[in-house]
Parts: structure tokens; sequence; C-alpha cells
């Protein structure tokens, strides 16, 4: 699961510093006056990187701007730098380059433990500065550990009260069979709707979640409400599962297995109607205990997905030791797919992998007819994405499910 | 008065600026400022047959004018880094004169801006 904000949404810059590593002195000049526009308590300059390093030595940055293209030392090589320091802000990178760049950029971040959490598009825009700060970014991961949000910093009693409140609820995003063009499962993504207006998406409140220890309640909130959902579905007459997106911080815990267990039981409805969806991760089964309830929800029924497959560490090597019962290509491989010939060898494979193994190989990030034709050529068994619908409230899906049963989509030729 | 295009994209200087005109403003003299040093060098670079500061300061000029919305000199900007990144110092000065001659365009075109918002 990764997804794109909506633009809308402004975080409140008013609490927070920024440092902004820029060596072209006319973008430097921009994105400060932008920043210190748009209400940013403070904005410090750096010409290049070990002029940045020397600013995060002597002060506490929230934010840094960082451009990637530098002379001496470039934006990676900062970013590797700012790793062994202690005070590591959040990074937003500037970039003329395009979505694979910034997708490979943003998978050195994260072995780096650095969080990146947006990229902006040069020319550096009012437009663009917005868009950036509020999450949106193409190949952008929700990064597990970020020290804090940087959008909002909600503490645990209000974090506590929105899901008390009802504010926090799981949508539901179309898998389709790849051949038939029929619903085969829907995915559960937690959206936070605020009362003032606007709806969050996990990448922003994920760490305040996890943050403020909640991820357990919020896990069991979610499930619930999924698994609620695939029941009512399935009463409708719409047999298709549900996945749920499971952090890698609750699988060591011993509730996960049993209560999950007791909600399927108690909504009516079978472990296999729920995939678990695991992201990998460093965290991520790395640890006898994770593997262990991986094992154990698997000998229950529960389907087992390993999500965005071939971006994190040692794909193959959580594929041999923990039992999948399904695989979901990368968004970045997919979309990459229709240009590039390293993408689509990608695709390829996982595709044939999965098939060898017996098991589903979802195409996720399918926004066009053309990604869909290819992905389907190159053997993908199911298909998510905007192209079939984002993530939507209940009844709009279950309404989306009896259109699909009437009229299956046509798979282009 | 003139058939010519306008040198300055004035929708597209919206999204930039967030349609402030005090940022707007201050973004046209810092332009003119910042501009006058880069073409200086640019200048310089060409007399010393120097093509990797020609590139350097040729690549500067372009972000700026990007960001600015002068596509035109945006363009020639471009056209004179991509010859000075080959190398080929014969026809960076080939280009200079169509640059100067932006340039010329977009700061008399700021200037008079500028005194218009005041």
């Amino acid at each position: 699961m990764r997804e794109t904000a909506s633009p809308h949404i402004q975080p409140d810059l008013a609490s927070l510093s920024f440092l902004v590593v820029e060596d072209d002195p006319f973008l430097r000049w921009m994105l400060e006056q932008l920043l210190l526009r748009a209400g940013a308590a403070r904005v410090a300059c750096a010409p290049d990187g070990d002029a940045g390093l020397e600013m995060l030595e002597r002060e506490r940055f929230d934010m840094m701007f960082c451009d990637l293209d530098m002379p001496r030392m470039d934006g990676i090589e900062l970013m590797r730098c700012l790793a062994t320091g202690t005070r590591v802000p959040a990074v937003i990178v500037c970039t003329a380059h395009d979505e694979p760049l910034i997708a490979a950029v943003s998978g050195i971040a994260k072995a780096r433990g650095v969080p990146l959490v947006g990229a902006i598009a040069k020319p550096v825009t009012a437009a663009n500065l917005a868009a950036a700060l509020a999450g949106q970014m193409s190949g952008y991961r929700e990064q597990p550990g970020l020290p804090h949000s940087v959008l909002s910093m909600v503490d645990a009693s209000t974090l506590a009260a929105a899901m008390q409140a009802g504010e926090v609820h799981a949508w539901f995003q179309p898998k389709i069979d790849i051949e038939m063009g029929h619903l085969a499962g829907g995915e559960a993504l937690a959206r936070w709707t605020r009362p003032g207006g606007g709806t969050l998406l996990p990448a922003q409140f994920l760490s305040d979640i996890r943050r403020e220890g909640l991820m357990q309640p919020f896990t069991l909130l979610i499930a619930r409400q999924a698994i609620r959902g695939c029941a009512s579905w399935r009463r409708a007459g719409i047999a298709a599962p549900v996945s749920i997106n499971v952090d890698p911080d609750v699988f060591a815990d011993e509730w996960l297995v049993e209560e999950l267990s007791t909600i399927v039981l108690e909504e009516g409805l079978c472990p296999r109607d729920v995939i678990l969806e695991v992201t990998e991760s460093p965290a991520a089964v790395s640890s006898p205990r994770d593997l262990e309830t991986l094992t154990r929800l698997r000998m229950r029924g529960f389907g087992l997905a390993i999500d965005d497959f071939g971006t994190g560490y040692s794909s193959m090597s959580q594929l041999v030791r923990v039992p999948y019962t399904e695989l979901k290509i990368d968004r970045s491989f997919v979309q990459g797919a229709v240009t590039r010939k390293t993408c689509r060898a990608v695709v390829r494979s996982c595709a044939d992998i999965a098939a060898t193994l017996g098991i589903a190989s979802v195409a996720e990030g399918i926004e066009t007819d053309g990604e869909w034709a290819l992905t389907r050529e190159l053997g993908c068994s199911m298909a998510q994405g905007w192209r079939f619908g984002k993530a939507m409230p209940w009844a709009r899906f279950v309404g989306l499910a009896r259109q699909l049963r009437k009229a299956p989509l046509q798979a282009p030729a | 008065m003139t058939h010519e295009k306008p040198c300055l994209d004035r929708a597209a200087l919206v999204e930039v600026t967030g349609g402030n005109r005090d940022l707007e403003r201050q973004l046209f003299r810092h332009f003119v400022g910042v501009s006058s040093g880069d073409a200086a060098r640019l200048r310089r670079a060409i007399s010393q047959r120097d093509c990797g500061q020609a590139a350097l300061a040729a690549h500067r000029l372009r972000g700026a004018s990007s960001t600015l919305g002068a596509a035109a000199l945006a363009d020639a900007c471009q056209r004179l880094e991509r010859a000075a990144r080959d190398g080929r110092m014969d026809l960076v000065e080939a280009h200079i004169g169509a640059f100067e001659e932006q340039l010329r365009r977009v700061v008399d075109y700021l200037s008079k801006a500028d005194g218009d918002a005041d």
C-alpha cells in the first residue's frame, strides 16, 4: 500500500524549522521565500552539503529540503552523512529527475534510516511546494520509524479520541481479476476524516500512531471494520476477500493471531476471506517471533500477501521463509514496465515466481489501459490501481462491486 | 504596439508565487540582480574560452529563467548550456547573441512591471 495525498491538505508550518540545501542561489532564495510566506517559523539556507551538515551540528531542524544534483557532495551522499548524525530531520528532495530515480533515492534513504517524506519537482513553485508538503510524492513510501510526523504532531489523546469518535475508518480499493475484469478483492486502507474537513492518508498519521504506541488499537479498529465490511458484501452476494495491512510493529505481539481469529468468527467469516498484507522492511519478519506469528496466521487459514514486492529487504529470502499466498508487485515496476525493459523483466519474473508457487500475483498501481494490457501479457493474475478505482467508502465499494458483477470490465486488447 | 510574444508567462508566474504580488515584485528584483551576475560570469567564461564555467553559468540562468516563466530565455540558456557541455565554444558564441537579446527583453519587461506594481 502506498498512496499519494490530495494537495488540499495544508500542514501547519508555524511550529517547524527548515533547512534548505541547494547549490543554485536563485532556487535557494525562491524556496526560502516560499517557505517563509507559507508561515515557516525559521528557514536557514546552505549552498552545499558540507555547509548543511555543519548547520545540522549546531541546530535542530524539523525538515530539510535537499537538492539531489550538487557539486562535490550530492544529495545522496548528504543523506548518507545525515544518517550517522543524531538529529536527523525529515527530508524532501528537490529534483528535476523522473520517478524511477526518485524511487531509487527513496529506497536509499530508507536503507539509511533517513525519513524521506516527499519530493518537490523543479521548477520550484508555490504549487509544487504545497503539494510536496502535503505529502504528495510519486514513489513515496511511508517511512517506518519517522522521528515525528512533520505534518501534524498529533498527541496520543487526540488520536485516541479520533479513533473513539469514528473519525478513523477503513476505505476499500478494488482488486480486479486481470483476465476477466471482475472484482477479485478489496484492500482496506485507513483514512482519518477530520471534523474540520480534509481526509488524511495513513502516511500522514501512521507515524503519530506508532510514536504514541497506539498501533495495536489502530490495527484492531481497521481490521474489525475491514472484516465487517467484507462480511456485509458477502451477504450482498459478492464473494471477494478483504486485504488488511499489518504493520511490522505488531508482528511480535501475541494478541494478533487470537484477536484476528476472534473478529473473523464474530463477523461470521472464515480466515480465508481475509488476507494480511505485510510490507517488506528491515524490521519486517526479521525475528523468529515474527515468522512464528505469520506462520500461525497462515495455519489458521488467513491469506498472507507480501506487499510492494521487489522494493524492500531480501524479497526472495522472505518469500522462501514465509508461507505467502499472494505477491503484490510494486507499482514502480508496474508503471515503469511500459517504457523500461528492466521493469518489464522484473514484473515478468515476479509473475513467473508466483505462478510457479501457485500463488496470486497482483500488479499494483495500474493507472492506464496500457499498464493493464501489459501486466496481463506479462502474466500477472490480478490488478489494482486508479484505473479500477481509488480507495472509497464501503457503500461506494459495494456499488462498484455490483456494477462489476453485472458488467465486468473489458480487458484491453 | 508590438507583435512580439510576451517574454514572460504571467499565468505560470501565478503558480510560482501563489499569486502573491509582493513575492512577485521581489522575485523580479532578485532575478534582475542574479541574472546580471551570472550573465557577466558567462561572458567572462567565453572570453577565457572556459566551457566548464560557461556551462555552469548558463545552467543557473536556465534554472532562474524557467522558474520565472521566461520560456524563450530559458531555451536560449539551454542551447548555451548544451553547447558548453559539449565543449563547443564556437556554438556558444553562435548562440550568445540570441541569449543577450532575450535577457534584455526580460529585464526590460521586469523593470517596467516593477514600476507598474508600485
